[in-house]
């Protein structure tokens, strides 16, 4: 006991000498940020990623060609100065097709990984916030839906409601929530659990306050290589279901169609450049998306160091 | 001393947390966290809940907050049972207490500022008009010694005993009268320990604060307290001012307990006869029968096996649960 009163007489000194030293406050979006920039691979998918959207969605810039314009004379040609991709088997130019096919599978990739996220985490967060009954059904629900294999009810209810872009969009999205549901309601329970969320409990803070501000915020790490890898699966998503000739129809590009081609033996072997070009750009766009959640989810996690 | 009167009654508060097996999740078992423990809190004063990891000093503060509601029994604050109100009729209750938890790391949001973490609660509860929120966090922020200059900071940007702070000028927010504190400073360093205590010492005298501090060592509870009372798997053994509880410790638990703690000065050091207990804490899943101390009693007897001891008066306000001390009931 003594010792103890020792301690709490002695004159005691500012427990921080740092606080005029430390000017520049650092938002944790800010270290975020520098966390990001320190993952070389998300970078530089980044700045590939940045590149593929500005060609797709600025197409007319680049390619002077008309993608559903066919030309029969120039069926089959192998790349040349005049086309740098080759033409295909209506003597359409691939590089345009491949530009203006970029938009449309980007388009049902970021739309349809938006669907399926917004309801995965207004679901997940409801189970795993409310608990008890709420969660039992919402988790069964998605029992149910993960039983489904997807390629088989994406044909099913696209052979329903017929292609289409808007029906490809919302058959994926509708589709693939059950992961991110699974996620977010892990993460909530863990986190409720948590001293903070128990501190705003106490304060008698709104549920909806405590889910949005606090709650949310803090499933970001995960969520976003959740979120990367819902836009690449959407993107080989509509590339399959179009190879398959039930995504969007042509005369529309996409990347999926456009690959369609080599079903045929001739195109595969005669004419590669008619199918090669378009799976590179998939490929290249996949990867981007991916190593780009990866950098975004060690962003996102505040106990990643800066080393 | 002056104040008497109470704040806090908790009546035969149980907390079981039940454990579900199978695929329809069938009950087959509770863990007794809190099973059966009654005291006062009395407008002021500082009663110490202290005893080893485990034996539900926590789940006691958290059934008291409702934030993991009772199993059964009354906690009546200014007579009113919060015990039978749903979430929605404590929410107007919550501002009147609080809570300051252990791990100021785990207390904070990362994501918000120290003016957005202070300020919520008083933006929430309509307390104060917009324009004067922000002197009135900077008012808090100089009452628990920081810096107001520092409220646009990030959590990770502070230490730990100055993220305690910041839990406390959260607590006090609300202007609550009383304060749970979940072992507020274990989690710190010895140092900033003593600051850290200091601080919630000057805070009760200046704002006429009542708590309930859990902890499990000893000296600190007693630098604190006004009251002590011991807990063992859930339950409570002794009770008494927090003086002579230290002084003539009578249960065999408080006794093992006290004699574990190293004195300072050697020569004391030297005659410490430390009485040292055997066995593991038992499980609370599966208690055992009559006292649940008597598997690593020192004094163990065969009426121990049979009955559970009741908490009994053994003169002022000194409470004992052993029967031990039967004989000595003064009547």
């Amino acid at each position: 006991m003594n010792s103890m009163r020792n301690i709490f007489v002695k004159k005691l000194a500012p427990e921080s000498g740092d606080r005029k030293k430390a000017e520049k406050i650092e938002t944790p979006g800010q270290l975020a940020m520098k966390r990001f920039f320190h993952h070389k691979l998300a970078v530089v998918a980044t700045i590939v990623f940045i590149i593929i959207l500005i060609i797709s969605f600025g197409a007319p810039l680049f390619t002077p060609y008309d993608p559903v314009g066919m030309s029969l004379k120039d069926m089959h040609q192998a790349p040349s100065s005049t086309h740098i991709m080759g033409t295909d088997n209506l003597g359409r130019s691939v590089f345009a097709r491949t530009l203006y096919g970029g938009r449309i599978s980007l388009l049902v990739g970021i739309t349809a990984a938006a669907i399926s996220t917004f309801i995965g985490v207004f679901l997940g967060a409801a189970a795993g916030y409310f608990g008890k009954k709420v969660d039992m059904i919402i988790m069964r629900l998605t029992d149910v839906m993960m039983t489904f294999p997807p390629l088989i009810i994406m044909l099913t209810v696209v052979a329903i409601t017929g292609p289409g872009l808007i029906n490809v969009i919302l058959v994926i999205g509708g589709l693939v929530w059950p992961q991110t549901t699974r996620l977010v309601r892990g993460q909530f329970l863990t986190m409720m659990g948590q001293e903070f969320v128990l501190a705003a409990k106490a304060q008698g803070l709104p549920d909806w306050i405590i889910i949005f501000r606090h709650c949310i915020p803090n499933v970001m790490a995960p969520l976003m290589a959740r979120i990367s890898f819902a836009v690449s699966g959407a993107i080989l998503s509509e590339a399959g279901l179009s190879f398959l000739g039930i995504g969007i129809p042509s005369p529309t590009p996409t990347w999926g169609n456009m690959m369609q081609n080599a079903r045929n033996l001739d195109v595969l072997q005669l004419y590669p450049w008619m199918w090669i070009f378009p799976a590179v750009f998939t490929l290249v766009t996949i990867l981007c998306i991916n190593f780009i959640g990866d950098g975004l989810r060690d962003a996102f996690d505040p106990k990643q160091l800066i080393s | 001393m002056e104040h008497n009167e109470k704040l806090l009654e908790v009546r035969n508060l149980k907390k079981y947390f039940p454990i579900k097996k199978g695929l329809f999740k069938k009950t087959t078992g509770y863990v007794y966290a809190v099973d059966d423990i009654s005291f006062d809190l009395h407008k002021g004063r500082t009663l110490g809940l202290v005893g080893e990891s485990g034996c539900g000093k926590s789940t006691t503060g958290r059934a008291i907050l409702q934030l993991q509601p009772p199993t059964a029994g009354e906690v009546l604050y200014e007579g009113e049972n919060l015990a039978v109100l749903s979430q929605k009729q404590m929410r107007p209750n919550r501002r009147k207490m609080q809570i300051i938890f252990q791990d100021p790391y785990a207390s904070l949001n990362p994501r918000l500022t120290v003016e957005e973490i202070v300020s919520e609660p008083i933006i929430v509860h309509k307390l104060l008009p917009k324009d004067q929120i922000e002197d009135r966090v900077a008012e808090l922020l100089g009452l628990v010694g920081l810096d107001s200059e520092l409220m646009n900071r990030y959590p990770h940007e502070f230490s730990g005993g100055q993220r305690q702070r910041v839990s406390i000028a959260r607590a006090l927010a609300l202007n609550p009268d009383l304060i749970v504190c979940d072992e507020p400073i274990s989690a710190l360093d010895v140092s900033i320990q003593a600051q850290v205590l200091n601080l919630l010492i000057r805070l009760q005298k200046e704002l006429d604060l009542t708590y309930l501090f859990i902890a499990h060592d000893l000296s600190m509870v007693h630098y604190v307290s006004d009251d002590m009372a011991v807990m063992y798997l859930g339950t409570i053994v002794e009770k008494g001012t927090s003086e002579q509880l230290y002084k003539d410790p009578m249960h065999p638990y408080t006794r093992a307990l006290l004699s574990a703690e190293p004195k300072a000065n050697p020569r004391l050091e030297k005659e410490r006869h430390r009485i040292i207990l055997k066995g593991e804490l038992p499980s609370p899943i599966n208690p055992p029968s009559g006292c649940r101390f008597r598997t690593r009693c020192p004094q163990a007897m065969d009426i121990c096996k049979e009955i559970r001891p009741e908490l009994q008066s053994i003169g002022d306000e000194r409470m004992v649960a052993c029967h031990l001390f039967n004989g000595s009931k003064e009547n």
